[in-house]
């Protein structure tokens, strides 16, 4: 395992130092601000209203709140993410250094394994930015703070898929920009399957795609049901990609 | 040391390498030398595990590079013509990196002796996008020889240098050779007749020459007098050496030189100088260089193909 844990501290601290990272952490937390903010007012809104005499009550803060807000992280994690990992794998092929990763002592599959926790620690390290407002506001209102486990679950789920995604995307090509391009394209992909798993004539063509559907797994982790089989779905998802970006850096040595 | 055993490489329909093979053994520097195209770079990356062969086979240490890769690779330190180096990281964080992914136990010592060996102690905590390319190209045989490898495989170790950077780059092989049998690639045959034991001539994909460096000179075995007059020959004398010596003589200002076939002419010649000219002043014998020798090889092979 240590050149897993070798591969990792390179890329991760190396990132970490990086002004570019502090870039995006920065507008990212500015854009999710101000997005909570606007859903916290309309939310504080709804609710007054909704406490009027003859109408519902107070509204369930995860499912009026908080379901709004996590649309609008996924949206930013869908570009940010290939953006974080796009030189993981391209950036080494631009820079030489591939050659120095696969002569080295070690299997290709310890590069990629030490290089997807690198960007889903980066990716942990965005979603720190996110769940930041929801941490501020839960000292003072009540949440569910099940659901909110259950939701940083299912995120840090999400950002796993997304990294594993993007590193394939970056194990294509030799162009960090062609791999932002791919890896969002990839990452968009997920919500066409979905779309499509939802509006499948066929059973059997919509059982096939609900086993792929990771945004519905993810959306039941988000909404604090607890399921087995989407962690699975989840992980299944990531270790298909992480065997799929390692045989591409495989392959490129007999082309 | 290494065994390179039949090894064809083909790129699609074009075959980069043709039944190469050659072993080598401990504490040797062995150079390879080829024109651009030759295969240099590709037996090399195929020596490192970096690409398999379409067919054959290479060993290190008797380890085969593809049915054991991890400990066959232990045993190399390899330089890229391009020095693969993480620009934004400090000489030492690089170093360090080098070492933990290739080394199980702790690497400070063995950085610290390569530091050393290498002279890189006033860069150690610079960033190496900082540093010249003399100091890149150290810190890039630094990285390759940091896990103590017993095979060093250097591709164009002094390509883009400056001369005094070379002569550097040079004299270092030559002290690694007491530890390491070094592979050296170049296409600047001076480097090879100054660091190589022996040398191995590819053209083409294909081994056309294996020899030790002295024994090179029997690809061609003329070679040139040169003889200084104090004062440039006049008609007359001019005259009669062409009489005497025909096309073998040539002239250039005050000097005169000869192609002559074995050592026994030299002192016929002197004589015959003094007699025309009534004295020399200098007098010196050429062999072929390197690259004439790797020029007629090259151009023999080309004749015999077509």
């Amino acid at each position: 395992m240590k050149p897993v844990k070798v591969i990792f501290k390179r890329d991760f601290f190396s990132r970490l130092k990086s002004p570019r990272l502090l870039v995006i952490l920065s507008l990212c937390a500015l854009f999710w601000s101000v997005i909570f903010i606007n859903l916290t007012l309309t939310y504080q809104q709804s609710s007054i209203l909704a406490s009027q005499p003859g109408q519902t009550g107070l509204l369930n803060i995860h499912s009026q709140l908080m379901m709004s807000y996590f649309s609008w992280i996924v949206i930013l994690l869908i570009l940010v993410i290939p953006i974080l990992i796009m030189g993981f794998i391209s950036g080494e092929r631009k820079s030489h250094t591939f050659e120095l990763l696969m002569t080295a002592p070690i299997h290709p599959y310890q590069i990629i394994v030490g290089k997807f926790f690198a960007g889903w620690g980066l990716g942990l390290l965005l979603l720190a930015c996110a769940f930041f407002f929801p941490m501020v506001l839960s000292f003072y209102v009540d949440m569910d703070v099940m659901a909110m486990l259950s939701s940083f679950l299912g995120f840090s789920l999400l950002v796993a898929v997304y990294v594993s995604m993007s590193l394939f995307a970056s194990s294509l090509t030799h162009s960090p920009m062609v791999a932002v391009g791919l890896g969002f394209l990839l990452n968009l992909s997920l919500f066409l399957i979905a779309g499509f798993s939802w509006d499948a004539t066929s059973a059997l063509i919509a059982d096939l795609l609900q086993q792929v559907d990771v945004m519905t797994k993810v959306n039941y982790l988000f909404m604090g049901e607890f399921h087995l089989s989407s962690i699975f779905g989840l992980f299944s998802v990531v270790v298909i990609f992480l065997f799929l970006s390692e045989r591409m850096i495989q392959a490129e040595r007999w082309q | 040391m290494i065994e390179v055993k039949n090894v064809y490489k083909n790129y699609g329909p074009v075959e980069a390498l043709k039944g190469v093979s050659f072993d080598l053994g401990k504490g040797h520097v062995i150079g390879l030398l080829g024109p651009n195209g030759a295969g240099k770079s590709t037996i090399m990356k195929i020596m490192t595990g970096f690409l398999p062969p379409t067919q054959g086979q290479v060993k290190i240490a008797d380890i085969d590079i593809w049915e054991n890769p991890v400990p066959a690779k232990q045993k190399i330190g390899y330089l890229p013509e391009n020095p693969p180096l993480y620009e934004s990281m400090r000489v030492y964080d690089y170093l360090k990196f080098c070492a933990d992914l290739r080394l199980d136990h702790s690497s400070a010592e063995r950085i610290s002796f390569v530091v050393d060996r290498l002279g890189l102690a006033e860069v150690v905590h610079k960033r190496i996008l900082h540093l010249s390319k003399g100091f890149k190209q150290r810190v890039g045989i630094a990285q390759a020889m940091v896990h103590n490898p017993d095979v060093l495989i250097l591709d164009e170790p002094t390509i883009g240098l400056d001369p005094v950077q070379m002569i550097e780059i040079r004299d270092l092989i030559l002290e690694l050779k007491k530890d390491h049998t070094i592979f050296i690639s170049t296409h600047i045959l001076t480097e090879v007749e100054k660091t190589c034991d022996q040398v191995i001539i590819i053209n083409k994909g294909q081994i056309i020459a294996r020899e030790s460096i002295g024994h090179l000179s029997k690809w061609k075995n003329n070679k040139r007098v040169y003889f200084t007059v104090s004062t440039k020959p006049s008609q007359d004398q001019f005259d009669l050496l062409f009489r005497k010596f025909g096309e073998r003589v040539k002239v250039n200002g005050n000097e005169v030189s000869f192609e002559v076939k074995d050592d026994l002419e030299n002192s016929k010649l002197s004589q015959s100088m003094i007699e025309i000219f009534g004295g020399i002043s200098s007098m010196r014998v050429d062999d072929s260089s390197l690259e004439e020798i790797f020029v007629q090889m090259t151009s023999e092979q080309a004749n015999e193909t077509r």
